[in-house]
Parts: C-alpha cells; sequence; structure tokens
C-alpha cells in the first residue's frame, strides 16, 4: 500500500489533466462533486481514511444520476453524458482500491478525453488532447512500472503515442468517413455563432463590426482582385417595411449558364458556421457549388444549415446575366412614411435626371451634406430614413445603403440592398483571405442597362473604409492619435502571431478537419481506388485486407517474439546491449550466459570488456540473483551504447 | 568463495595435478549431497583423488574393492552371534563412513551393487529388523573401467541416476605429468595434506548451498534442457524430472562455489554435462556431445 499513494497521485494528476477541459463546461455542482471526490481518495491514500461503505456509494450513484437528470430535464445528449462521465470519473476515484481499479479510471480518463471533440475540434484543443493522451498514457505505464521518478513513463508514453502515428495517419486517411458529421449531437445546437439576420435595421451591421471573429476565409487560385472590389453577397434583400429591410423574394433558381465568362475569379471559400443556409460570393458567382443553389438574384444559398464550417470552390465574374428587374418589387415602398425623403427623391427626378444622375445627387448629398460615419449613430425612430438624412446625419453603411435604396426607389428606380462582406485581410503567412465578421457591409445594387450595378454609398462618406477596413477606421492608430512607436512595433508582433496562429488554425480546419467524406473520395479516386466502380472498389478492398493482414501480422510478431524472452524489462534492456554487440560484430550466441558472454567480449575486444563485465553483473544481479538495481542497469546500457555509436 | 573450500581446493590441487575442472566438481557433487562416479582407465589418480578429497575436509575415508563374489554384507555389515554376550554384536561394513571409495564397482554382481546403491539413496543401512544410519555427511565415489567390459556387470540405468555426477580424469596435461614424474619421495606418492575442515562443517556448506537462489528465469532455462533432451527422439529416455531436481541443486552447488548467492546459466552449464552424460543414452547409438546440448538450448 506505501507506493499505491505515489502511484494513486499520479493516476488522480493524469485524470485531472483529462478532466480540466470540461471543468467549465460542467454544471457548477458536478466540478465540485468531482473536485471533492477526488480530494477525499487522495484523503483516503494519506490519512487513511475510511473507503465509503457500499451502501453510501450506491446512494451516491444513483443521487448523482438523479441530479443529473433533474438538473437536465429528460432529454439525453452531450451535455448530460459528459455530465454523468465526470460524476462517474469522481466515483470511481473514491472506491478505488485495487490496481485494477486505477487501470479502470485511467481507461475511464482516455474516453473522458475523447469527448472534448463533441465540443471542440480546434487545434488548440487537439494539442491539448494529445497532451492528455500523453498523460494518461505515461499514468498507465507509471502504474505498471512503478519507478521512482516518472520521466521515464512520460518518455514510454511519448515514444508509444509517437508509433501508434503512422496507424493514426493510415486509418485518418483511409478509414471510410461518413457523410456529414460524425457527432450528431453536434448538429443540433448553435453555438456562439455570429453573423447576419435576414433582415438589416439600424444597428444589424454596426453590431458586427465590433466582433474580430473570423467570418470566412479565401484562397484564391490566381492572382486576387483588388481590395476595393472585393465585395462578399450574402443576402439580397428586397422589402423594406418602414422600419427594416428583409428578404421576401420567392424561390428561384438562377437558370444555368452554357460558358463561362473569360473574365473570371477562381477561388475556394471555408465559411465559419453560423446556423443560417446562406453563403457568401464574390460579385457574381456563376456557378453553384455541389450542395447548394444559386438564387435567381445571384446569392447562393446551401441545402442545408452552415452548421459545421464549409469549404466550397467558387467562379465568380461581374459580368455574370442578370434577372431582369421585372414588377414593381423593385421599387415597392410603404405606403406612407419618411416624408421628406420622398419629396427629394422626387424633387430630383423632376429635374430630369436619369438613373445615373439619380445615383450621382444621391452620392453627392452623402458626399457634401455634412455626412459622419459612425459606429454610434444613436437611436432613431419613426421615419428613421428622414431623421437620418435631415437629422442625425451620422450612420453606419447599414444607415446609407438603406437610405440610398429608399431614394432610388422612390423615384422609381429599381435598387435593392445587398449585405455581405467588403474586403478582407491577406494573410501573407498562409496566402489566404481572412474576413471577419468586423467585414460586415451594406451597399446598393441598382437596375440600370440590363444589369444590376454596384454602387456603395460608403465609399464617399468613408473611402478609407473600403481602402483599409472597418476594423482600421474605428481604431486608435486609425485616428491618427499618436503612438508610441515602441508600441506600434509591439502591435506590429502580435499582429505577425495572430497572422500566425490564423495560418496553423486554417490549415488545421483545411487539411484535418476539412478531410470529409468527399475529399476522402476523391483522394481514394485519385488513387485509382473510386469505391463506386467495381474494379476500384476491388483494389480498395484488396488493399484494405492487406493492410489489415500486415498489422495483425505485426502484432501477432510481436506477441509470439515478446512471450519468449522480451517480457521482462532487464531481459529488453539486456537485449538492447546485445543488439548493439551484434552491431559491433560480436553477437551472442544464444545459448551463451552473460558472464560466459561479456568474458568473450573481454577477450575479443578488451576495451569493451570492462563496461560489458559491468552490464553482465548488473545484468544478473537483477535477473537472477536477489537484489539489483534498474536504474544502474538502464544507465550502464544507455552509457554503453550511447559511447559505442 | 567460502575460505575453507577455497583452501580445500587449493590444496587438492597440489595432490591431483591439473584436473581443477574435476576437483570442483568432486566438491560441489559433495556440497549438493551427490554421489560421484569416475569411469577411468586404472592409474588415473582416482583412488588419490578420493584419498586426498576426504583428508583435505576431514572426513573419515574407507575403500572398498568391488570383485564378483563381494558380497553385500561385506560392504554393510554383519550381525556375529556373541558367545559371551550371548546375542549377536553388529559389525559395521566399511560403508560406516564419511568417503566411500567404491572401487571398479562394475565387478561387483548386481545384488551387490543394489545394496551399496540403495544405501546410497537412503543414507541407512536396514538389516536384522534394525534401522541403522550412516555417518553425514555420506559420500561415494565409484569408479568403473570403461575400456574392460569382461566379467563385468555395468549398472543398469535407473542405478546410474543415483550418482549425480559422472567425470572422467583422462590424462593429465604436460606439465602436470612432468611433475608428477619428479615426485621421487614416498614412492611416487603424494603426501596427504593436513585436514583444513570436518564433518560438521561440510554439513553446514551443504545447507548453505541449498539456500542460494535460483530465479524464475533460470528454473526456465533449466526446464528447456530438459525440454529438449526429451523432445525429438535424439535420446532413448530425456532427463527424468528427478534429473532436473539433482540439476538444480549441482547448479547451487557450483554457484556456492563460485561464492555467489545465485545461480546463473553458467552454473547450470558447468555442471550439466557431467550430470547428463551417463543418464542420456543416445537413441542412435551414436555419441552425443553434452555441449551440443547446451549450444542448442537458448538462455531465455
Amino acid at each position: 500500500m506505501i507506493h499505491d499513494k505515489r502511484r494513486f497521485s499520479v493516476v488522480l494528476a493524469a485524470l485531472a489533466v483529462a478532466f480540466a477541459p470540461h471543468l467549465m463546461r460542467v454544471p457548477a455542482f458536478v466540478a465540485a462533486f468531482v473536485c471533492s471526490a477526488w480530494g477525499y481518495a487522495l484523503g483516503m491514500q494519506y490519512r487513511g481514511w475510511a473507503v465509503p461503505p457500499r451502501w453510501l456509494r450506491v446512494i451516491l450513484a444513483l443521487g448523482c444520476l438523479g441530479l443529473v437528470f433533474a438538473h437536465y430535464g429528460r432529454s439525453f445528449g452531450r451535455d448530460e453524458g459528459v455530465a454523468l462521465l465526470s460524476l462517474m470519473l469522481g466515483l470511481k476515484a473514491v472506491e478505488s482500491k485495487s490496481v485494477r481499479d486505477m487501470l479502470a479510471l485511467l481507461f475511464l480518463a482516455y474516453f473522458v478525453v475523447v469527448t472534448n471533440v463533441l465540443y471542440s475540434q480546434g487545434l488548440l484543443m487537439s494539442a491539448y488532447m494529445v497532451l492528455s493522451v500523453l498523460a494518461v498514457t505515461a499514468a498507465l505505464i507509471h502504474l505498471h512500472s512503478a519507478r521512482p521518478t516518472l520521466a521515464p513513463d512520460l518518455r514510454g508514453g511519448a515514444v508509444l503515442l509517437a508509433q501508434s502515428l503512422p496507424l493514426a495517419l493510415l486509418l485518418f486517411v483511409f478509414f471510410p468517413r461518413l457523410p456529414g458529421a460524425l457527432w450528431g449531437v453536434q448538429d443540433d445546437r448553435d453555438e456562439g455563432v455570429t453573423g447576419f439576420s435576414d433582415t438589416l435595421e439600424p444597428g444589424s451591421v454596426s453590431s458586427l463590426s465590433l466582433s474580430g471573429e473570423v467570418a470566412f476565409r479565401v484562397d484564391f487560385f490566381g492572382p486576387a482582385p483588388d481590395r476595393d472590389s472585393l465585395y462578399w453577397r450574402g443576402l439580397v434583400l428586397d422589402t423594406f417595411d418602414g422600419s427594416k429591410w428583409f428578404r421576401n423574394l420567392p424561390f428561384e433558381a438562377a437558370e444555368k449558364i452554357a460558358d463561362l465568362p473569360t473574365d473570371r475569379t477562381e477561388y475556394a471559400l471555408t465559411v465559419e458556421p453560423h446556423g443560417k443556409e446562406w453563403l457568401f460570393a464574390l460579385d457574381l458567382p456563376v456557378i453553384a457549388p455541389r450542395g447548394t443553389v444559386l438564387r435567381s438574384d445571384r446569392t447562393l444559398v446551401s441545402l442545408r444549415l452552415v452548421r459545421s464550417r464549409m469549404r466550397y470552390d467558387l467562379v465568380s465574374a461581374p459580368a455574370a446575366p442578370a434577372v431582369e428587374a421585372a414588377g414593381s418589387r423593385w421599387t415597392a415602398l410603404p405606403e406612407d412614411g419618411n416624408p421628406r425623403a420622398r419629396e427629394l427623391a422626387l424633387k430630383w427626378r423632376g429635374e430630369g435626371r436619369g438613373t445615373r444622375g439619380l445615383i450621382a445627387a444621391a452620392l453627392d448629398l452623402f458626399r457634401e451634406g455634412g455626412f459622419v460615419y459612425s459606429l454610434q449613430p444613436g437611436a432613431m425612430e419613426g421615419d428613421i430614413i428622414d431623421q437620418f438624412l435631415f437629422a442625425s446625419r451620422q450612420g453606419y453603411c447599414e444607415h446609407y445603403a438603406s437610405a440610398m435604396t429608399f431614394l432610388l426607389r422612390s423615384a422609381g428606380v429599381p435598387a435593392r440592398v445587398v449585405v455581405g462582406y467588403q474586403g478582407g485581410e491577406f494573410n501573407p503567412m498562409g496566402q489566404y483571405l481572412i474576413v471577419r465578421q468586423s467585414d460586415a457591409h451594406a451597399w446598393v445594387e441598382v437596375w440600370e442597362d440590363g444589369r444590376w450595378l454596384r454602387v456603395d454609398p460608403t465609399s464617399v462618406v468613408a473611402p478609407q473604409r473600403l481602402s483599409v477596413g472597418a476594423e482600421a477606421v474605428f481604431s486608435p492608430q486609425g485616428q491618427g492619435e499618436a503612438v508610441h512607436e515602441g508600441l506600434r512595433a509591439l502591435r506590429r508582433v502580435g499582429r505577425f502571431f495572430q497572422l500566425g496562429w490564423d495560418a496553423a488554425n486554417n490549415s488545421w480546419n483545411q487539411w484535418v478537419l476539412g478531410f470529409s467524406h468527399d475529399r476522402q473520395r476523391s483522394l481514394w479516386q485519385r488513387l485509382g481506388l473510386d469505391p463506386s466502380t467495381r474494379a476500384g472498389a476491388g483494389k480498395l478492398a484488396g488493399l484494405l485486407a492487406l493492410g489489415l493482414a500486415v498489422v495483425l501480422g505485426t502484432v501477432f510478431w510481436y506477441m509470439l517474439r515478446s512471450r519468449r524472452a522480451h517480457t521482462d524489462p532487464v531481459a529488453v534492456q539486456y537485449a538492447r546491449f546485445c543488439r548493439a554487440m551484434e552491431r559491433a560484430g560480436l553477437p551472442r550466441r544464444p545459448s551463451e550466459g552473460p558472464v560466459d558472454y561479456a568474458g568473450r567480449i573481454g577477450l575479443e575486444r578488451p576495451e569493451l570488456g570492462p563496461a560489458a563485465r559491468e552490464i553482465a553483473d548488473a545484468y544478473v544481479a537483477l535477473r537472477y540473483g536477489v537484489r539489483g538495481d534498474m536504474d544502474a542497469f538502464n544507465r550502464l546500457v544507455g552509457e554503453f551504447i550511447g559511447r559505442k555509436m | 568463495m567460502n575460505g575453507t573450500l577455497k583452501k580445500a581446493l587449493e590444496l587438492l590441487g597440489g595432490v591431483v595435478l591439473g584436473k581443477e575442472m574435476q576437483l570442483r566438481l568432486s566438491v560441489a557433487c559433495l556440497l549438493a549431497r551427490g554421489h560421484l562416479l569416475i569411469e577411468d582407465i586404472p592409474g588415473i589418480g582416482k583412488t588419490t583423488l578420493a584419498k586426498a578429497l576426504a583428508t583435505v575436509l576431514g572426513l573419515d575415508f574407507k575403500r572398498v574393492q568391488f570383485t564378483n563374489d563381494l558380497l553385500p554384507a561385506d560392504v554393510l555389515g554383519v550381525s556375529v552371534f556373541d558367545a559371551a554376550e550371548a546375542s549377536f554384536v553388529f559389525h559395521p561394513g566399511p560403508v560406516f563412513t564419511n568417503v566411500l571409495l567404491a572401487d571398479e564397482i562394475n565387478r561387483g554382481t548386481p545384488r551387490t551393487q543394489s545394496a551399496l546403491l540403495e544405501v546410497m539413496e537412503e543414507q541407512q543401512v536396514s538389516l536384522d529388523n534394525s534401522t541403522r544410519l550412516l555417518p553425514r555427511p555420506f559420500f561415494v565415489l565409484a569408479t568403473q573401467n570403461a575400456l574392460d567390459q569382461a566379467g563385468t556387470y555395468p549398472l543398469p540405468e535407473s542405478q546410474l541416476d543415483r550418482f549425480l555426477f559422472r567425470i572422467s580424469l583422462g590424462y593429465p596435461d604436460l606439465d602436470s605429468e612432468l611433475e608428477l614424474l619428479g615426485r621421487s619421495q614416498n614412492a611416487g606418492r603424494p603426501v596427504l595434506p593436513e585436514a583444513v575442515t570436518g564433518a560438521d562443517e561440510i554439513l553446514d556448506l551443504q545447507e548453505r548451498a541449498d539456500h542460494v537462489r535460483t530465479s524464475t528465469p533460470l528454473l526456465r532455462y533449466v526446464r528447456d534442457l530438459l525440454e529438449w533432451t526429451r523432445a525429438g527422439g535424439r535420446f532413448v529416455n530425456g532427463l527424468s524430472p528427478r534429473a532436473g531436481q539433482a540439476l538444480v541443486r549441482a547448479s547451487r552447488a557450483w554457484a556456492f562455489l563460485d561464492g555467489r548467492d545465485y545461480v546463473l546459466p553458467e552454473d547450470v552449464q558447468a555442471v550439466f554435462p557431467s550430470l547428463a552424460v551417463h543418464r542420456l543414452r543416445p537413441a542412435g547409438g551414436t555419441p552425443v556431445d553434452m555441449g551440443a546440448v547446451l549450444d542448442a538450448v537458448p538462455i531465455p
């Protein structure tokens, strides 16, 4: 029992490492129970506290079960499962007495580590999970080795993990993937997603501007377009009800285009989950990738809600054909409200201006009418367009887009509000574009000459919004404050790490998390193993069988080999020494005793003799004798091999 | 090494020249409570070895020359009616000693041989409804002449098993021979050295040799050796479990002689040839070198 204390502490430490990420996720009572149970278990080991009697343990277990159900109600999903698992982790620790119990705890810990992917599959969490597995494995080794130090066990665990890596990689690439998320539980939640809603009212875009969260990332398969033409269309809003714009357009797919336009941009876009169906594309998408539909207003929608990260390949061309702005839909406005704006629009129209003239008039108004680009324009009620145009004259892009569309429609010109993102930050480390929520934007499209013309009223109010992005406009240095040079350098370093981190995350997302059913299929096809053809399926099955045979064969071989001599760590270490001598040209005969062998080494290689003799002495003392020093033996063999190499 | 044994071996080495291995085996045999069979031609020093061993170790020594008219009573002893006392008085035979040299044992009749071999196993003499214990330690050195087969009764295998080791002395090497020839005093006989110990200490040493440790890997090696002699039909019979126990006991004694408190595979290998050679009869009649057996079995 005396050295069990130490072993138990090591096991508990590994459990703590495995459980730590859950600590903030589970309800407070669960966290408190687990911690106190572990505390009591330590007390049992070090202070000799009594093991709780069986009836108490049964009551505790049932009580935990009851509490979980009481807390969560009748549904049973991810959180409930993890809470229950955590409680059992605490309970099991309290009843742990034997090595067998500790083994059960450690295997439970592996399971706890796996549950982390139900919450996060990010790079940081994955790294932490690897660390946890290492800790648990090291504890498992320690449980058996009972060495005084942990370092060799940690090393052993690391070696074990490294050895398992090739198999893990093989399984990663070839283990058949299910279409969609494997963790079904992930699908019924959308937590922490930010993004647009399908209505535009004052404040809906500006609230996003403060968020540095990534909306999506873009890889261009060619030269990227200029920054000021990077308009990522999300939604087209066609109806105004006096206070907000929303989408009311009946669903209709755009007609297919026979030939791709020559002036096109090809890119792949990886959107972060936002829980809605719309996707983003550069002005104007011409094809719909798999799983999406291109609507007649040239916006992309996904067939499934975007609840997990999604990557799609896109082609955009400014010259894509548009659907005629027929009917009154694009000029419709509420019956009344905002009389001054209507009056102004009619006045402009009376001046005989064409569509272009009206656009110019509106832009001139914004440019010269004393308008200010602001994140906090203050609350507006009632005739919000009139208030903005004639009273406050402060607003964010949604105010300008909304007001301009209103003016144009009042004058009888078909116009619509488009919301999406503008610009983005190019990450030189990963050669891709990051578009953040702060790049959210709203602009206007006007029907003119058989196509929808993009007009961005914000560009005349705050031209730098397009050249440097909203974040820069509203951040302190953007306002020209004198910033200390050192601080600026520090900020640049921070920026560098931020971009590097994002690049690492992006690679992780693209290559590890993004390795979906589809990409696996396309990889197999590229290797000539298309499972949908007979030959390919046969080859694939053959390869899998071969792989399985190789793996099983290796395992059996090792089992057979280790059955004889290599179970004892002393024998393993001695075998290392013998292999080293074999490489030196002096192999041990199978029937040669260690002392005889050392003697022969001394005869044939006198310079190795004393060391070999020392090793033989340490070995026989350990293997045949009464007392022996394993650490000294390890050190001797290590030194011997190190010196010889 | 134990000081007494070291001294004893040194002294013995001065008497029986150039035969360190055989001397060691003899002492180990004594320590393991076994008996020794020496197979050799006459005049090679068998008697000298036995006498020297007994003298150096401070033990009683007696000698029986086996002939085909030797009776069990000649070896064990006989009860004679004493008229004065009006009762039978037991006259102990030469077997009542510590070290008994049974010379040319294969010349004795099977009946006499059996009587001796029984006593060797049981360390007591049962005659006339009474049992008499032999002195301890009791150690038999038997010799047989391998070449001269006429008029002999070769020991059956079951009885050979009673001897822990069978060794041959062989001719001395050149240097020893020269030294031997140069010995003029005492009519060419060596002067026997003084005793360095006695029966009690020998018993104590036997006891201590019993407690030499044999680890599991070592026992596994012994098991593998036994297994190898039984499998594959190389021998008429493989080594018996009793032979296996004897091998472990002998290895312990050998390790003890070496001053260790645990047995090494090398100890097993050192005693194995002498222990197995008279117990294993090659199936094909062609002799099998015991070294080849050792080479064939890997040490686990």
